[in-house]
């Protein structure tokens, strides 16, 4: 009986896993967000000149264009600039906000080789738990270094190739931003299994959708059920007429409530911490959520609906009734009541304002980007098009206003050399020494995006050592070649080495303190040492 | 004045109060849920009945049905020590070093990932804490003002270091270098070389005030420590990482705290094994810290402890499984040592936390404000919210 009862669970969850595309297009039926218009960035930027003019003049079309590609991509490669200045601005950015358009050969054929990157949950947990045995068995080697084990290690290296090689470079940044905000820890027991589906299905999925997508995704993938503990969270007590039913079981299962994922959906993932509830709304929103759990975690882990399992009982959660025996639907009312909520409109276009802008985000920004929020229910594009079209964003005071994580600045680097890399263990290993980990933040927070986070005594030293390497050719499997550099006169390979590197603006203090720098070097390895001491120059640190 | 005489005065001042034979403490993290029911044993039939396959037999009483494992070390009336904690003896013997049994955190997790934030931010049941224990043990100490004042010989900033700016964290002092620039000199003179040349670039810019502390901090790791000896350490990393302490302790560079961490007491299965393995790694660390602490050694605190311990039953594999209380050691100069603290729960049915697990009858914050307040002066706040009294083992 009770199983009987489970099975119908499990087709009801999926018959509303099937309607949710409906449902959403029901929303879809706004007007679309119109398209940036071509002058709308160069008015920005003069407007933001306008206002401010004690930041000195007007952005130049050369910074706007760096700007941009610092903000946007992950650094401008060799020739990306002139592409960028040829095509406009806006049309830039509209390419980028549709990367479905955008032909990407040459790095999709460098990520067959990484098995994660396609491979089912049901694969990836039959692998994870192959391994498992064999370990204990004494027969599998060591895991590598590493949290994570493997599968994240070919994971990280396959977000390396592409934030280094894909033309769909807005795809990858905001990949990388969406991941960050809804966190899950890879060397959390089984979520290193259910990792790449939940990246590649949800995260990457809708990284220039909308929000609404990316919550009710995440709420339901076993990923996130399980790093947050959803997955085990049930009323206290079975429902009477279950008990009654119910057989001796098998194994007694362990009941009670956990508020892990409550919490954090409302703290980090719509809220914000001060967005208005109580610790009782995160108990109510936690007996929403009894039920919402994972089928078949050993062999093909997806979402489940266990009615079992779920508090049938009424709730109030942010001042709203949710009436009693609303089951599966109970967290569905719980998402839609977070995603109409203002405080998720400002939480999200804080955070969006604080990546792509300022560590402190201009107000006024962010109220533009939560209006886009609201506007659009959520419309990933229509937040970044905000931020793109405002004098915030193009004023002087937001040029290298941000200090680069670990992750941007060694893929800036790499990027801006023009290196093909054959192998991305050692990039993944700088990443990690510098301070990043990739799919190696414990905390459901993620990584913080503030300059305080990465600019540690240890952290620096590993940057500036990176840059080094890099520029020597010392990173096994990503080749650099510097020869175009090479010039009899040392001013000239400064000036090459500043122009790869977007460094132009060096201070006239830097730039003679490298030249001499460079004088006291054979020849032969000037270019590298320009490379290696710009790389880690102050000014490159910034984005 | 330029940048050298400056540093140079900066060290001679430093050295200058490390005079004041500042103390140290360290803090050697265990993660993986140790079996501290395996390290320190009690004399008990009910723990041999519910482990046949993996308990070790009491001392002087090899077990005829397993001659595969080793009896217990006698330690006092009642209780064994792990055999293969063999080189600990001496030191506790010496009452240098004490255990403090059925120690543990009071939530009821037995989620690694959970227990391990619990323990290094020093809030069990609060995961939104800001800074780690550590951190605000060394924000209400005086500070040496030393850019080495805080180490952490792991590759990330530990949990428990959070909200120190200054915390150094290396993987070991011998990757915290810069290689030479290209074209120059190698070695030791090309590395000062680029240091100096970094230096001068980072002078005046936004960067500069963390950039001059890795700066400063590679000199004086330079300067003082001297050639850091590469290659395995006998004891494994913990062993390497403990012996790099000890460098630093001896040199005079002002540290206030230090962190390691020495992992793998996950043993889930094929324990006693494993186990021996490790804990003679650990053992073996702790001995060779003790003897290169030398004259030393009463400057230095050693806190070990773990996020949780494990079932008091075998399971399936011969391992065991996620459990609660556990066992810390302290070792140090001042420790009132050759003894094991705590107030001990039994292992009857009803005694057992949750019918399962050893019960946790001392709070682990208990022992570590014990040493922060020895150590860094810290007496209250280090532990938000937690008032309980401080604990005796140490002189």
């Amino acid at each position: 009986m009770p199983r009987a009862l489970c099975r119908s669970a499990v087709r009801l969850a999926a018959a509303a896993a099937l309607a949710l595309p409906l449902a959403c297009s029901r929303h879809a039926v706004r007007p679309a967000d119109p398209p940036l218009r071509a002058d709308a960035p160069l008015a920005a930027a003069q407007e933001a000149a306008r206002r401010d003019p004690q930041t000195g003049p007007a952005l130049s079309l050369p910074e706007m264009i760096d700007h941009a590609l610092s903000r946007f991509t992950f650094g401008p490669r060799p020739g990306d600039r002139e592409r960028v200045a040829k095509l406009g601005l806006a049309a830039f950015f509209e390419e980028q906000l549709h990367p479905e358009h955008l032909r990407d050969d040459a790095a999709q054929a460098s990520l067959a080789r990484y098995r994660p990157v396609s491979a089912s949950p049901a694969e990836m947990m039959e692998s994870l738990l192959d391994r498992r045995r064999q370990r204990r068995e004494g027969m599998a080697m060591e895991e590598p270094a590493g949290p994570g084990g493997p599968i994240v290690g070919e994971l990280a290296q396959a977000k390396l190739v592409r934030a280094v090689a894909s033309e769909r470079q807005l795809l990858e940044v905001m990949a990388d931003f969406w991941f960050n905000h809804f966190n899950v820890y890879g060397a959390k027991g089984r979520v290193r299994a259910l990792l790449p589906s939940y990246e590649r299905d949800v995260i990457r999925r809708h990284a220039l959708g909308s929000f609404r997508e990316l919550l009710l995704g995440t709420a339901r993938h076993p990923a996130m059920l399980v790093y947050l503990d959803n997955w085990r969270s049930s009323s206290p007590e079975p429902p009477a007429r279950v008990r009654r039913a119910r057989r001796r079981p098998k194994r007694p299962a362990r009941r009670g409530l956990n508020e892990n994922y409550a919490r954090e959906l409302l703290e980090l993932h719509t809220l914000g911490v001060d967005g208005g509830y109580t610790q009782a709304d995160v108990t109510e929103v936690a007996r929403c959520f009894t039920g919402w759990t994972v089928a078949g975690i050993d062999g093909d882990p997806r979402f489940a609906f266990r009615l079992g399992r779920h508090d049938g009982g009424e709730k109030r959660v942010l001042g709203t009734v949710i009436e009693a025996g609303g089951g599966e639907g109970d967290g569905e009312a719980v998402l839609e009541m977070l995603m109409r909520h203002p405080s998720t409109a400002r939480f999200i276009a804080t955070k969006l304002v604080r990546r792509f802008v300022a560590d402190d985000p201009p107000l006024d920004l962010v109220e533009r980007v939560a209006g886009a929020f609201s506007r659009t229910g959520g419309e990933v594009r229509a937040m970044l098009r905000a931020i793109f079209a405002s004098p915030d964003f193009w004023s002087r005071r937001a040029l290298r206003a941000k200090v680069r994580s670990p992750l941007e600045h060694v893929v800036a680097s790499v990027r801006a050399l023009g290196a093909a890399v054959g192998d991305a263990v050692p990039l993944a290993r700088a990443v990690a020494r510098i301070g990043e980990p990739l799919y190696g933040a414990a905390a459901p927070t993620g990584y913080p995006d503030t300059a305080d986070a990465w600019v540690s005594p240890g952290a620096l030293l590993a940057r500036i050592d990176f840059g080094l390497a890099l520029a020597e050719g010392k990173l096994r499997g990503v080749s650099v070649d510097l020869a175009p550099l090479a010039a009899a006169e040392p001013e000239r390979v400064l000036q090459g080495a500043q122009v790869l590197l977007g460094t132009g603006d060096l201070s006239p203090r830097t730039r003679s303190f490298v030249l001499e720098k460079l004088r006291e070097a054979p020849a032969k390895a000037r270019a590298a040492r320009a490379v290696g001491l710009l790389l880690g120059a102050p000014e490159v640190q910034r984005r | 004045m330029n940048r050298r005489t400056f540093l140079h005065l900066a060290l001679a001042s430093f050295a200058l109060r490390a005079q004041e034979r500042r103390r140290t403490l360290v803090f050697l993290f265990l993660p993986g849920g140790l079996d501290g029911l395996s390290v320190v044993v009690p004399d008990d039939p009910r723990l041999v009945e519910m482990r046949p396959a993996i308990a070790h037999p009491a001392p002087g009483k090899p077990a005829a049905s397993a001659p595969d494992r080793e009896a217990l070390l006698p330690l006092e009336s009642g209780l064994g020590l792990h055999p293969s904690l063999r080189e600990l003896l001496p030191l506790y013997r010496d009452g240098v070093l004490a255990f403090v049994h059925a120690v543990g955190q009071p939530s009821p997790t037995r989620s690694h990932f959970d227990a391990q934030d619990y323990l290094e931010l020093g809030t069990p049941g609060v995961k939104s804490t800001r800074d780690g224990w550590l951190a605000r043990a060394l924000r209400l100490s005086s500070p040496s003002g030393s850019p080495l004042e805080a180490v952490a010989l792991s590759q990330a900033l530990p949990r428990s270091l959070y909200g120190s700016p200054r915390a150094f964290a290396v993987s070991s002092l011998g990757a915290a270098r810069l290689r030479p620039l290209a074209g120059g000199p190698r070695g030791a003179e090309g590395r000062t070389l680029s240091r100096e040349a970094f230096d001068a670039l980072y002078l005046g810019s936004s960067l500069a005030g963390p950039a001059h502390d890795a700066f400063a901090a590679l000199e004086m790791i330079e300067r003082r420590i001297g050639e850091i000896p590469k290659g395995p350490n006998p004891y494994g990393p913990a062993g390497r990482a403990l012996r790099e302490v000890a460098a630093l302790v001896k040199a005079d560079v002002g540290l206030r705290v230090a962190f390691v961490s020495a992992g793998g007491w996950d043993t889930h299965a094929g324990q006693p094994g494993e186990l021996s393995r490790r804990l003679a790694g650990l053992g073996g660390a702790l001995a060779a810290f003790w003897k290169e602490l030398g004259p030393r050694a009463d400057d230095v605190l050693l806190v070990a402890a773990t996020e949780f311990g494990r079932t008091a039953r075998q399971n399936g594999s011969l391992g065991t499984d996620h459990g609660h209380g556990s066992i810390a050691l302290a070792l140090g100069g001042r420790v009132a040592g050759g003894k094991v603290y705590g107030r001990w729960p039994g292992l009857g049915p009803a005694e057992l936390y949750e019918g399962r697990d050893l019960d946790a009858t001392t709070d682990l914050r208990a022992f570590l404000a014990t040493a922060t307040e020895a150590q860094l002066g810290a007496t209250s706040g280090v532990f938000p919210g937690y008032t309980g009294a401080k604990l005796s083992y140490l002189r």
